[in-house]
């Protein structure tokens, strides 16, 4: 068994999974990889037309990491890579539409990261002026089966890992 | 494909858009760069042998590629290289020798390098002509930005004074402006006026030839526009504005 280690950015508190060996190698290969830089992903957040207390909660997720055994996986960084891939593919969305839908949905279906960063949903809420249901603001269906294909996709290898 | 693959296609289909000079008539007539230079410079063909050639010869591994980039502050290879030596290479001394390239090329590329690679080079890096720019802007921005934030706040006037000077007066794309400046402004309080007059101090020692005072008065010139660009000249940016006047005319 391996353990995958996750930390509350903001109670500080820990929780310890036990995972199989074969879970831990699926999540740190399908994780690992850098898709952008950091420079690109700086300077992308910081050209988005988004409120300033936006992109604090945006950097706030990007340094989110989980250890799996020894590995430390960025799991923040992916997630806004891919916010900022559902931004880029989908250029007529409202930006802050597509940042609290995408946020909420994962936040709510992946139980390892809705756990450490679950606490961002109300000051999100109140940024974005969302109402709870986040994915069901969008009328778009098609913007809507995207967004949860992708997080489904992205965050295959956690999406079922119990807290 | 999946979504890890449809991300890293449509990210690095960006990257080939990129493109560093809009006008290169213009950057050539800014550093007034001699016609054969010119046409050294923005041959693609050019661009390994430069490499090689800064390198001190021999094919270029992905490894070494930090060795390539900071090779380029040696004004007088670069010199070598390009048959530069009446034009203001003073820019290009100062642009290497502050290192500039590792802060956006050289995170880039070192990310697409691949295993096996050889030598790996940006796509948007196309000619020699594109590393010189690169460097360049570097330079300059830097100087500006300082200046403008020195009150505290970048004013959309000074944004939008500098984004036409790089543009209009140097030839910089539009875009590449907006990208790398936001670079520039989130790292500008690293940045000081000492470092800058440091290498311009160094390259004049080591390169007799060099017209640094060209280059300085440049930038001052620069400065002193942002300085009114928002119509008002606050003691702060007062303050800064002396200091990189001292910085670089005490450089002699």
């Amino acid at each position: 068994m391996t353990k995958l280690l996750i930390e509350n950015p903001k109670t500080f508190k820990k929780k310890s999974i036990d995972i199989n060996e074969e879970q831990a190698s699926v999540i740190i290969s399908e994780l690992h990889d850098e898709v952008l830089t950091d420079e690109a992903i700086h300077s992308t957040l910081n050209n988005l037309d988004i409120p300033a207390e936006l992109k604090v909660i945006l950097s706030q997720i990007k340094s989110f990491t989980i250890s799996v055994g020894n590995t430390i996986v960025k799991i923040g960084r992916r997630i806004l890579e891919l916010l900022i891939y559902m931004i880029k593919e989908n250029p007529k969305a409202a930006q802050g539409l597509i940042i609290g839908s995408l946020l909420g949905f994962i936040f709510s279906t992946i139980p390892v990261i809705g756990w450490a960063l679950g606490w961002l949903i109300q000051p999100l809420a109140a940024i974005l002026g969302l109402s709870l249901g986040y994915i069901q603001d969008i009328k778009d269906e098609t913007l809507k089966r995207n967004i949860k294909s992708a997080v489904n996709d992205a965050f295959d290898s956690v999406i079922n890992i119990k807290t | 494909m999946n979504i890890l693959e449809k991300m890293k296609k449509s990210f690095g289909a960006d990257e080939s858009k990129i493109k560093i000079l809009d006008n290169e008539l213009q950057f050539k007539l800014k550093l007034n760069i001699s016609d054969k230079t010119f046409k050294y410079l923005n041959n693609a063909k050019n661009l390994q042998s430069m490499m090689e050639t800064l390198m001190g010869g021999g094919a270029v591994a992905g490894a070494t590629y930090f060795g390539w980039v900071s090779s380029l502050g040696v004004a007088g290879q670069l010199g070598m290289a390009v048959g530069l030596v009446a034009t203001p290479i003073g820019l290009i001394a100062i642009a290497g020798g502050l290192g500039v390239v590792s802060t956006y090329t050289v995170k880039k590329a070192m990310n697409k390098v691949d295993k096996e690679a050889f030598t790996k080079i940006p796509t948007f890096i196309n000619t020699p002509l594109d590393i010189l720019a690169i460097n360049i802007f570097h330079s300059v921005a830097p100087v500006a930005v300082k200046i403008a934030l020195s009150d505290g706040h970048f004013d959309k006037s000074e944004k939008e004074h500098l984004i036409y000077s790089l543009n209009s007066l140097w030839g910089f794309d539009k875009k590449f402006i907006e990208v790398e400046l936001a670079k520039v402004i989130a790292s500008s309080d690293e940045y000081s006026f000492l470092t800058l007059k440091d290498h311009i101090g160094e390259a004049f020692k080591k390169n007799k030839d060099i017209d640094t005072y060209s280059l300085r008065m440049e930038l001052i010139k620069l400065a002193w526009e942002m300085v009114i660009a928002d119509e008002q000249i606050t003691n702060q940016e007062t303050i800064e504005f002396d200091a990189l006047k001292t910085a670089l005319l005490g450089c002699d």
